[in-house]
């Protein structure tokens, strides 16, 4: 049984993740997010009382499912269904979460890990085995009656049909002969408990009734299992009177074996009385399971649920509102107020939110004046579209793209841009593995990459770099691989930009496949950190830094 | 008692040599783990021995042939399972002190005996061998189940076996007591259990639970309470159990020596068979070698097969040469620079002859071998610590007992690298007399050597040498600047292959 709140029709092993994941986390710094959603806000009065510490558990789960992007139009709506039920109610995925980790944590002190590693029958494992069918038809029937108590406040796709999976799962027919296994099983205790009853004058007795044939070896085989069953009866002392009756009576019959006789034969009952409950187990193996794996996954999808909350919560502190995007036609990226989340969390602070439309372009170049938000814009864009292919909200207005789940990054950090030939190898290392990559994504699914370059080939002149920058993004372009680039190569730029304007010319259009932006730069000189459409200058304005900085010395 | 080997066309002839330095020297130990690891199974002592003659060889590959046939390699192996099974119930006899479990496993013994040599009696009629070793193992098969004894002792195995099934037990459990019952039960808990399952792999294991987890232990030796309860069987059907008594004592020696001995050896064609299948499907090929009337040596696209067993896992084949020696001619003296490939040459012809000797394929895509009566080896030993004087006095001991004049003549000789310790003058006064040693033994072989000069003179010497391979080429040649930091980013680029054109290129998915 799925849990199918993350996707309708799989569970989680058949996904394929980003091929450069870690790098995009690096790039993005999502670590930073993965922690905040894994961060719970506490109100009181309004105000924030604490932000509790991370729940490593969330915070390992938001990085798994947003490093794998959804990639159809359907699975997208499908999640942000789901994940719009629970943000509506997410008491309801606090609770799932809590059953879950509970079911988990109880499980595991009867020791789950253990039985993974080394099937055994001893007494203990046995009585473990019983125990945790029985804890899992429980939680089982928890999460029904939780989910039933609250059937009208769900709307999406995925948690209706979770629902009726687990009613047909868990029918009253298959609840009440799962039950009836465990009352057979009733004999088989721990010694504490039989001790316990039989102080009360009780006891509980298996009766097996086996049937079977000479082996090959002699020794029994074809065994069938007629009857087992627990009789719970008056305890009689051993030795004593009326237990030397029962005894006279059972020997009455012809062929009977009378096992007190000899140790080894009692040792031997015992053993035959642990091997019927293994093989009861046994039979229920398959309901563990199923049952198991399914909370495994309600727990790693709710987390997800608590996550996305955790998130929401986060952002009422600044008033801020995320909204859900929507799945848009090949080459047409549209955003309102586009806004960086990351930044905004970490500096604890609201950043410029950015208003574009662009449409059938493949190549985006950021160019313009140092300091004025061209990195924080690129990160933006980046940020939204991995949080957009995780079914989740973005922090916008409207926002409206493609899935690209080939997305990749190159993005040179403030750290390596020192000038040496080292650093470029490596730099360009980077950048043919991407192609590696790249060419996988197109193989399979043409037209869905995208890459961010940030600052690419800072590290050798800038001749060189313009000119490396040039080959490789238009090779890529030619071959319908979308980019977004962020350059201080101004030459590169500059070249690219004399090259369009003439294709305009020569093939009498208006348009070409490259938009360039520039950060606004007011007449008087000052920064709005907003991008507009513009010519790419050869200045970067640095020397208003300088300015600024060192104040006309 | 029936003389037969299916390894050899005269039983008795066996070259009963010990292992040779060869074994290690072209790394046929390695290939041998790789025989053993797809056979799950150590048989490397059926490889560890050549048939003496040239009609031996031609016999072996004539089965190896036969073996090879559509059909022939599964029936080959399910008799050979049987056999093995038989062999387990032997071992088991000795793990149990109660005899009437001892005369129960005689009795599987021999019926798993009777039905599997009848069944490999009929089927391999049916398939039709054409190799003088399968036809006279049939013949004498066909002798063997057709003879009375047989035939008795076929028919009542299987009654007793049948009488022994028939018997129903049904045990009931309570109270410290176990009821004995000699009627059928339905099982009806089982199908209860059934209900609660859905992938037939959990169904399977529900099935054969009992097999896996015996109810009384899962020991060999019968429990005591399990025996108590066989005692109460054995006194309900007394008849059944005197049966079995009489046939058990009656026929202690019933299986035919021959074809015990046919199913240990058949291993030998069945596992280089199944190593073989497993190798073909990664790409590596196999030919059987023609018997050489001429003494001609010939191989095409020979490799070397322990090397190939290593770089198939990383999708790579070794490079693979042709060769060949004519009538008039002898020796190969191989020269050329180091890491060219020449000791890799040197195991492939070792390998070449050492297979075709067992008679089994070699790894060539045709091959033409001579008989050859030995094959001598002498490799330098590299991780030696030894020199001077002293590497040359243990390269001597080696090669003085290869030297010795004998009968035969007609050996293959593989020498790598001698006399590297001495002088160059010295080395080529040695290395001559060596070769000219050989030479006139009539030996065929080949002399891997960094001497230039011993490859000079006589017609029957073949000189090779090993080319370098020029796959590790550096095309920088083609951008060149005055500016030396442009030049070196450029050379990055190229390196990285992320020109415009190779981008485009590799985008489209092609090599470059």
């Amino acid at each position: 049984m799925i849990a199918g709140l993350l996707y309708q029709d799989k569970d989680w092993k058949h996904v394929k993740r980003y091929e450069d994941d870690n790098t995009i986390i690096d790039d993005l710094n999502l670590k930073f997010l993965f922690r905040t959603c894994a961060q719970t806000v506490v109100w009181k009065k309004g105000n924030v009382e604490k932000v509790l510490p991370p729940d490593p558990y969330i915070e390992q789960t938001m990085r798994q499912v947003m490093m794998v992007p959804l990639r159809t139009a359907e699975e997208v709506t499908y999640r942000q269904a789901v994940v719009q039920d629970f943000m509506n109610n997410p008491e309801i995925a606090l609770s799932l979460y809590d059953i879950a980790t509970k079911l988990k944590t109880s499980w595991e002190l009867l020791g789950r890990s253990e039985k993974t590693q080394k099937e055994t029958d001893s007494a203990g494992e046995m009585i473990t085995r019983v125990r945790t069918i029985h804890l899992l038809l429980n939680t089982l029937c928890v999460v029904k009656d939780l989910l039933e108590a609250n059937k009208a406040k769900f709307t999406s796709l995925g948690m209706q049909k979770l629902m009726l999976r687990i009613k047909e799962e868990l029918s009253e027919e298959k609840e009440s002969r799962i039950r009836k296994v465990i009352d057979d099983l009733s004999f088989f205790v721990l010694e504490e408990e039989r001790e316990a009853k039989m102080k009360s004058g009780r006891v509980c007795v298996p009766q097996i009734v086996l049937g079977c044939r000479i082996g090959e070896g002699l020794r029994f085989d074809s065994y069938q299992l007629e009857d087992i069953q627990s009789l719970d009866k008056k305890y009689h002392k051993p030795g004593g009177f009326l237990s030397k009756m029962d005894d006279y009576k059972n020997k009455l019959a012809p062929d009977a074996i009378q096992l007190s006789t000899n140790p080894k034969f009692l040792e031997q009952g015992a053993y035959l009385e642990r091997m019927m409950a293994s093989y009861l187990c046994e039979g229920l193996a398959g309901f563990v399971a199923e049952i198991g794996s399914f909370f495994d996954q309600l727990k790693m999808q709710s987390a997800f649920m608590v996550g996305m909350y955790n998130l929401e919560e986060h952002m009422r502190r600044y008033e801020l509102h995320m909204s859900f995007p929507k799945v848009g036609r090949k080459q047409c990226f549209k955003f309102e107020e586009l806004k960086e989340l990351i930044m905004c969390l970490e500096q604890h602070r609201i950043p410029i939110g950015n208003t574009c439309e662009i449409l059938n372009k493949n190549m985006l170049v950021v160019t313009g004046a140092n300091q004025g938000g061209k990195s924080t814009f690129l990160r933006s864009l980046g940020i939204a579209q991995i949080m957009f292919q995780a079914g989740m909200p973005v922090l916008a207005d409207s926002y409206e793209a493609p899935l690209y789940p080939g997305m990749f990054t190159h993005f040179t950090r403030r750290e390596d841009s020192e000038m040496n030939s080292g650093r470029l190898d490596e730099e360009l290392k980077r950048m043919s593995q991407i192609i590696d990559f790249v060419r996988a994504n197109e193989a399979e699914a043409p037209g869905t990459t995208l890459v961010l370059l940030n600052e690419s080939f800072a590290t050798t002149t800038e001749k060189e770099g313009s000119v490396i920058s040039y080959d490789i993004l238009q090779a890529m372009t030619e071959m319908g691989v979308n980019v977004a680039t962020v350059t201080h190569l101004l030459s590169f730029a500059k070249r690219l930009y004399e090259e369009k304007e003439q294709e305009k010319i020569d093939k009498g259009i208006e348009e070409t496949n490259v938009v360039f932006l520039s950060a606004e730069r007011l007449d008087n000189g000052e920064r709005t950190y907003k991008m507009i459409p513009c010519v790419p200058q050869l200045t970067s304005f640095g020397l208003d830094l300088y300015d600024q900085m060192i104040h006309g010395r | 008692m029936t003389e037969f080997s299916i390894l050899d066309r005269d039983a008795q002839a066996k070259d009963t040599v010990a292992i040779s330095p060869y074994y290690i020297d072209f790394n046929i130990d390695r290939i041998m783990q790789e025989i053993n690891a797809y056979w799950k199974d150590d048989v490397s002592a059926l490889y560890k021995y050549f048939p003496l003659t040239e009609e031996g060889q031609e016999y072996r590959k004539a089965v190896y042939s036969d073996v090879c046939k559509e059909g022939m390699f599964e029936l080959l192996m399910e008799f050979r399972e049987a056999m093995k099974q038989r062999k387990k119930i032997i071992e088991n006899k000795k793990l149990t002190r109660s005899e009437l479990q001892q005369k129960v496993m005689t009795l599987s013994e021999i019926k798993g005996y009777v039905i599997a040599v009848e069944k490999l009696s009929h089927a391999l009629a049916d398939m039709k061998p054409e190799s003088e070793g399968m036809k006279e193992f049939i013949q004498l098969l066909n002798t063997c189940i057709n003879d009375a004894g047989f035939q008795e002792l076929s028919a009542k195995s299987k009654v007793i076996r049948e009488a022994l099934d028939a018997i129903p037990v049904k045990l009931v459990y309570k109270d410290n007591f176990v009821n004995v019952f000699f009627e059928e039960v339905e099982g009806s808990y089982d199908a209860f259990l059934k209900e609660f399952i859905s992938e037939d792999r959990d169904n399977q294991k529900l099935l054969n639970f009992f097999d896996r987890k015996n109810p009384f232990g899962d020991s060999i030796e019968i429990s005591l309470l399990e025996n108590e309860i066989m005692n109460l069987v054995c006194d309900k059907y007394p008849q059944v159990f005197g049966e079995l008594n009489k046939f058990v004592k009656s026929n202690a020696g019933y299986a035919e020596e021959f074809i015990l001995q046919f199913a240990e050896e058949i291993v030998f064609y069945l596992s280089f068979y199944t190593y073989e299948k497993e190798m073909k499907n990664h790409g590596l090929y196999f030919t059987s070698a023609k018997k050489s009337e001429s003494k001609r040596l010939v191989a095409e696209d020979l490799y070397d097969l322990a090397l190939a067993c290593q770089m198939y896992r990383k999708g790579e084949m070794p490079v693979p040469n042709d060769t060949r020696l004519e009538e008039n001619e002898n020796f190969f003296v191989l020269t050329g620079p180091n890491q060219g490939g020449k000791t890799t040459f040197a195991r492939s012809l070792g390998q070449l002859i050492f297979f075709s000797k067992l008679g089994l394929p070699v790894p060539a895509r045709r091959a033409e071998v001579p008989f050859y009566s030995r094959i001598l080896t002498h490799f330098s030993v590299e991780e030696s610590v030894e020199t001077g004087k002293g590497k040359l006095a243990e390269e001597l001991s080696r090669l003085a007992p290869m030297m010795e004049d004998r009968e035969q003549k007609n050996d293959f000789v593989v020498i790598n690298e001698l006399f590297t310790t001495a002088a160059n003058y010295d080395a080529c006064i040695m290395g001559k007399r060596v070769l000219d040693h050989f030479v006139g033994q009539n030996c065929h072989g080949i002399y891997v050597t960094h001497l230039q000069d011993l490859s000079k003179e006589d017609p029957g010497i073949v000189s090779l040498r090993a080319m370098m391979n020029e796959e590790h080429k550096q095309n920088f040649k083609i951008v060149r600047s005055n500016d030396p930091a442009l030049e070196s980013s450029i050379l990055l680029v190229e390196k990285h292959r992320l020109h415009y054109e190779q981008v485009k290129l590799r985008l489209k998915g092609e090599e470059v």
